[in-house]
């Protein structure tokens, strides 16, 4: 499988996930969210956060609530509902053994 | 829904956007989020052109974006006769519709049989003659009994078809297998 693809694969399965951890410390406006998680190498682009948000929203993962901005318009801000808070404990009990796992197995083929 | 910065470049992502996420359920949340953040990243400065740019380049391909939406553009849902419940409904017509609207509901349900993709050609070809073999067979083998005194002619033809379209619908059911979608644009 090409690299890019590969990436692409593996982002799927853990990028919404890791959109709610981002979010768990603090509310965020869509533009921070996107850039933090572009360099994290979690997302392939900016634009490509705002269906997952959309879809995190519908969930009712995800709430957004507007704050008057000092330099500019209104901004949205997303924060995790409660519920939200609850999928980001579920994935780090889920993740923590299965990122084990998979590192165990890699070192032994090392 | 915010008001994006009133820039053509802008106003013509946002369109592209819109247009390749017609029919997505998230259609209207993303295209606003989407101008939501170009409205914010261009707030702190000039909206000129090359900032417009840099925005949208960060932003990346709307087709990527409508990929990630699963747009029904970029992933088409399979035809009636490629989806299960279309399978199910061309066996019921050559089994149980061929009984209750004889070679009728038989010639529609080998329509559907041959237009579908969700089955190789080696499978419609058993599926069409089996019936008509094993009828064949059991007439064939009756009238060997008959020479020698025994028969069952009309039952023999009637056993054969009906056996032959049991097993022509357990085959169709088991073989059948949902043509891939065509990949969503990456």
């Amino acid at each position: 499988m090409e690299p890019d693809r590969l990436l692409a694969n593996l982002r799927k399965g853990v990028v919404e996930p890791c959109v709610l951890a981002v979010l768990r410390t603090r509310e965020m406006y869509g533009v921070d969210l996107a850039r933090e998680l572009v360099g994290l190498g979690l997302l392939a682009s900016e634009g490509s956060l705002y269906p997952l948000l959309a879809r995190l929203r519908a969930a009712g993962l995800v709430s957004t609530r507007w704050e008057e901005s000092p330099s500019g318009p209104p901004r949205r801000y997303y924060r995790l509902t409660p519920e939200g808070t609850e999928t980001v404990h579920r994935f780090i009990a889920t993740w923590r053994p299965f990122a084990g796992a998979v590192s165990t197995i890699l070192e032994g083929t090392e | 829904m915010t008001a994006a910065p009133e820039d053509p470049a802008v106003r013509r992502y946002l369109a592209t956007l819109d247009r390749l996420l017609d029919g997505s359920p998230e259609r209207a949340l993303v295209v606003d989020g989407v101008a939501q953040h170009i409205t914010d990243a261009l707030a702190d400065g000039p909206a000129d052109a090359h900032r417009v740019r840099t925005v949208l380049d960060e932003l990346g391909d709307p087709a990527a974006i409508a990929a990630e939406a699963g747009a029904p553009a970029a992933r088409p849902a399979p035809r009636f006769l490629e989806r299960r419940s279309g399978a199910v409904w061309t066996v019921l017509l050559l089994t149980v519709g061929n009984v209750v609207a004889p070679f009728v509901a038989w010639l529609v349900g080998l329509g559907f049989l041959w237009f579908s993709r969700g089955w190789t050609v080696l499978d419609k070809i058993v599926a069409t003659v089996l019936p008509a073999l094993l009828a064949a067979v059991l007439v064939l083998a009756s009238g060997l009994l008959a020479s020698n005194g025994g028969g069952f002619g009309h039952l023999a033809l009637l056993a054969g078809l009906v056996l032959g379209a049991v097993a022509s619908a357990v085959l169709l059911l088991v073989r059948f297998r949902e043509p891939a979608s065509v990949p969503p644009v990456q």
